[in-house]
């Protein structure tokens, strides 16, 4: 299986820059998740690795091999679509043999390969349907199965999960995971699902307007976001922020303050250089706080305005007075057992260790 | 039930249900009316006035002397008409196939496949021959088989070494075909390249993407779903071509001796050289049959009820 | 990855059959543009070498601009005549399907599925097989030899396929626009007249033009119920002079030709994005 390389890689449609110089490689074997909101140019940076456009500058590489130039049918290459591209006039069976008849392999050699592959993805009872004859679920599962049928060096997939319910979603993204590392076919998939990303891929670059804001495991996505961009897409719900604090130093410890409210930094900002110390944005996650009843040290005081029970979690959304009179939203796990009640007053406790600064002109992370 | 009904700009006034009704069927069919009147005396009345000609012997003094099934019984035994139902079978069949299907599926397909703003320039130019008046355009293929040596043909055939050719003397048929086959090719190019262009990208990208070359695609996964497209043109031009005799009029006007006599064209030169109206409308009506029949098994087999919605404002 | 190694052709096999298809395109609608450069070019010159490059320039061949013709009328004449043809098709067609395409898009009466069936079959159906019995009716009603008989008749042949491209460009307002207008209290009438034509108009304009050029190209009915010189149209001018002057004057043939034909060039850019939406109907051969 080949590492993939995209060097400096940029595509424009005429003004449009669907993607603007993006570098990123994927390791044999890896399943690489691009991640980003609707337009950010996840879907031009696939069909360019598949071969279905040419890159406008930059390189793409599979192991040392410039392949700008090499048409799909050379890339050993298959894809899953969005809306799967099953040949409506096809019958399941034909759907799949299709890879393996474009490469002229007889007759019992499909009938085999399509017999094997259905078996594994048990759709082998649907092969003389039509797509419009089965469900969405197994449409899938077919589209699936003529990627794979082929046994090709790499996957792409593009959003193949977004036309399911959420239930199936569930399920085929555990399945397809164990597949691709089953089988250790170098993948690339593309969502705009941060849950998906985050559970399936061993590493996730998160696209923005065409750009690479940031490449890593989901583990650095997640806990070192590298601008506001990040922090605010990863995560469901996503990281609360506060505007205005400053940094000030006290007892040797370094603190973010806002009027009266003071909170406690970890101790790795000592390390930080900071470039500005005012009017810096606050950040933390809704998992990473408690709730107190009672004032205690390096709190941030706020009124409870709306519960979001789920069931197991309790989403508290509380208000806190902000600087120029207006009110700013947060939103914060609760702790299993607690009961709010509206406008009860209440004060939250960052994890000291969870904390983020940025900058809000530059969105850039801070801390 | 009663509706609102905007009356004027004084005000909503309440109004009963069959009173909507009535004026509002009124003002469809005015609105309608101009157009009822015209068609009512150009196509009505001709399509039951042929059929009724056809049962009589009228000719230029217009005297109307029914003669039963006389007609008909003459073209049973008119030495003319197996040669212009053989000239008409072989210029339907290979004006439908060669162009009006087979060009314009060529065409298509190869402006479809290369970057669209090269395919629209060919697709404009093929509609050229179509909105051109059909004596210019005439004039356009005579020069080409021009028997001198100043014809298109004859010129190449010069630079090949080859004498020149009385083209329409040699292949008046060919010369048919082709003169009616560049403007009928048109037709099914828009309707082709429109049906390749609402297919999902994606099946293409697929395909590429599983390797299949372009005769691949296009056998597989192009021709299969336009093939609704491919009969719709297909039923649609066999009926016009039947019908069609303007260029072959202008070019040939049926000769050589009768090579390209079509049965449309031989009904026009019945009546109109020959002033024989009765037989004409019979010869006529086989085509009005045709006609008819045809255009009701299109609306069973095109689906009607996807082009027709309800309005849907109930006041008038 | 097993190092791949493509040859010339596998590695341009995009561009290569790219510009095959091109070539095959260009090929095949040669005769088009041949034809159309030998009319333009042997119009303005006096001899042609190799069939269609010019040797001389002239404007000798458009001498029947300024002279008459012998045994033909007078150009200017004929011109005017159809002119005057594809005028009143053009008003008559734009004015009637503007109607009856909007009764059958936004009204529902009894009969509509009816009359919208009916319509169709009158589309599909070869009107040119009716002329026997259309002389007849001409001659009925005293329109045979006069070009308003050419006008009514060309227009109401047109009117099916008018009145279906119309109800197509009406299906296509959203009906909230409609409502809205007669929430603010105007009158059906009034609605259609002011908020629904005006959004019409590029339907109303493609209609107009290609009835406009279906008059002016109108022959075979010139041909068959016009007598008098005085009532002659170009087409029937220049069928003439291709029968009077086709083996002598190529040069008088193109330039009168090309005069003919200078209409459909100009408006040809024009509606050339349209045709797609009109094809279904308006199909001659
Ligand atoms: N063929 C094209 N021609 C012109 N612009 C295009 C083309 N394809 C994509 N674009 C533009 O490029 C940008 C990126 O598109 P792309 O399809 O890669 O987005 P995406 O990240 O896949 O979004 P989505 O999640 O909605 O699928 C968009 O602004 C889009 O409009
Ligand atoms: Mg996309």
């Amino acid at each position: 299986m080949p590492e993939i390389r995209v060097v400096n890689f940029s595509k424009h449609f005429g003004k449009v820059r669907a993607v603007d110089n993006v570098s990123f490689d994927v390791k044999d074997g890896e399943f690489v998740a691009l991640l980003g909101p609707s337009g950010c140019g996840k879907t031009t940076t696939l069909l360019t690795l598949a071969g279905i456009y040419k890159p406008t500058s930059g390189e793409i590489y599979f192991d040392d091999q410039l392949m700008n130039n090499v048409p799909p049918k050379y890339r050993n290459i298959s894809m899953v679509f969005q809306n799967y591209a099953l040949y409506p006039h096809m019958t399941v069976f034909e759907n799949i043999a299709f890879p393996l008849k474009a490469k002229k392999m007889s007759k019992e050699e499909i009938e085999k390969k399509v017999l094997e592959v259905t078996k594994k993805l048990m759709i082998d009872k649907l092969l003389d349907r039509k797509p419009m004859q089965i469900s969405g679920g197994q449409q899938q599962r077919v589209a699936l199965a003529r990627a794979l049928v082929k046994e090709p060096a790499v996957l792409l997939f593009d959003e193949p999960l977004s036309n399911l319910d959420a239930k199936l979603r569930m399920m085929m993204r555990a399945e397809i995971k164990k597949l691709q590392s089953d089988l250790g076919i170098t993948s690339v998939y593309v969502t705009h699902d941060q849950a998906e990303a985050m559970t399936m891929a061993s590493r996730i670059a998160v696209f923005s307007m065409g750009k690479l804001v940031q490449y890593g495991t989901p583990d650095e996505i997640y806990n070192e976001p590298k601008n506001m961009f990040v922090a605010a897409f990863i995560g469901n719900p996503p990281m609360n922020f506060m505007e205005n604090f400053k940094v000030q130093s006290k007892d040797g410890e370094l603190f973010a303050t806002r009027g009266d409210i003071m909170v406690k930094l970890p101790p790795k900002a000592k390390e930080v250089k900071f470039e500005k110390t005012e009017g810096l944005v606050l950040g933390f996650r809704p998992e990473h706080c408690k709730i107190a009843k009672k004032e205690v040290e390096n709190s941030i005081p706020a009124n409870v305005y709306v519960l979001e029970p789920l069931g197991r979690d309790l989403i508290v959304n509380l208000k806190v007075k902000g600087v120029g009179g207006e009110s700013e939203l947060i939103k914060i796990f609760a702790e299993p057992g607690m009961n709010f009640e509206i406008e009860e007053k209440v004060y939250i406790i960052p994890d000291p260790e969870k904390l983020h600064l940025f900058d809000p002109e530059t969105e850039e992370t801070i801390l | 039930m009663l509706v609102w009904s905007p009356a004027g700009r004084r005000g909503f006034i309440l109004r009963g249900d069959k009173m909507k009704f009535f004026s509002g069927k009124l003002k469809s069919w005015l609105f309608l009316s101009p157009m009822l009147i015209l068609v009512t005396i150009f196509f009505a009345i001709p399509v039951v006035l042929t059929v009724i000609l056809a049962f009589t012997d009228m000719d230029y003094r217009f005297i109307w002397n029914f003669v039963g099934l006389m007609n008909f019984r003459d073209m049973s035994t008119d030495f003319l008409i197996p040669k212009v139902l053989l000239n008409t079978l072989i210029y339907t069949f290979s004006t439908l196939t060669l162009f009006n299907v087979g060009m314009a599926l060529l065409i298509s397909l190869l402006t479809t496949s290369i970057s669209d703003r090269i395919g629209v320039i060919f697709r404009s130019l093929w509609m050229l021959p179509r909105l051109t008046p059909s004596v210019v355009y005439g004039l356009l293929w005579l020069w080409i088989f021009d028997p001198t040596k100043y014809g298109l043909m004859n010129n190449l055939f010069a630079l090949l070494g080859l004498p020149p050719q009385d083209w329409l003397h040699t292949h008046p048929m060919m010369i048919i075909v082709f003169a009616n086959g560049f403007i009928g090719a048109s037709m099914g190019m828009l309707i082709f390249t429109a049906a390749i262009k609402a297919i999902p990208e994606d099946y293409f990208r697929a395909a590429l993407i599983d390797g299949a070359s372009w005769f691949m695609i296009v056998r597989k996964i192009t021709l299969p779903l336009i093939k609704w497209q491919i009969l719709f043109v297909t039923a649609y031009q066999t009926l016009s071509l039947l019908a069609s005799f303007e260029y072959i009029l202008i070019i040939t006007d049926g000769g050589p001796v009768y090579r390209t006599e079509v049965w449309a064209l031989y009904t026009y030169h019945t009546a109109f050289s020959s002033f024989r109206f009765g037989y004409g409308a019979a010869l006529s009506t086989i085509l009005v049959g045709i006609g008819v029949l045809s255009a009701f098994i299109y609306l069973k087999l095109f689906g009607f009820q996807a082009l027709v919605q309800k309005p849907r404002i109930e006041v008038d | 990855m097993a190092e791949l190694r493509l040859n010339f052709f596998q590695r341009n096999s995009s561009k290569i059959s790219q510009a095959v298809m091109i070539i095959i395109l260009v090929l095949i609608t040669s005769p088009i543009l041949l034809g159309y450069a030998w009319l333009i070019l042997r119009s303005f010159s006096v001899d042609m070498v190799h069939g269609f490059i010019p040797t001389k320039l002239t404007l000798k061949n458009w001498r029947f601009l300024w002279q008459e013709m012998k045994g033909y009328p007078n150009i200017w004449r004929t011109f005017l005549n159809t002119f005057w043809i594809a005028l009143w098709v053009m008003i008559l067609e734009a004015l009637i399907t503007s109607m009856g395409g909007y009764a059958l898009s936004r009204y529902d009466f009894p009969g509509r599925t009816s009359m919208l069936r009916f319509i169709l079959v009158l589309h599909a159906f070869p009107s040119i097989s009716l002329m026997v019995a259309i002389y007849y009716v001409l001659k009925v009603i005293g329109l045979l030899d006069n070009l308003w008989g050419i006008i009514l008749l060309k227009a109401s042949l047109e009117i099916p396929w008018g009145t279906w491209v119309m109800k197509g460009f009406y299906d296509g307002i959203p009906w909230e626009l409609e409502w809205a207008g007669l929430v603010d209290g105007y009158g059906r009438f009034e609605v259609w007249r002011k908020i629904v034509i005006p959004l019409v108009k590029p339907g109303i304009a493609v209609t107009a033009i290609f009835a406009f050029l279906s008059g002016w190209s109108e022959f075979v009915f010139i041909n068959t119920f016009i007598f008098s010189q005085n009532a002659w149209t170009l087409s029937k001018y220049v069928k003439g002079i291709i029968g009077d002057f086709r083996f002598a004057d190529y040069g008088l043939l193109t330039a009168v030709g090309l005069f003919y034909v200078i209409p459909t060039i100009v408006f040809f850019f024009f509606v050339n994005k349209y045709m797609i939406k009109l094809t279904i109907g308006g199909v001659k051969g």
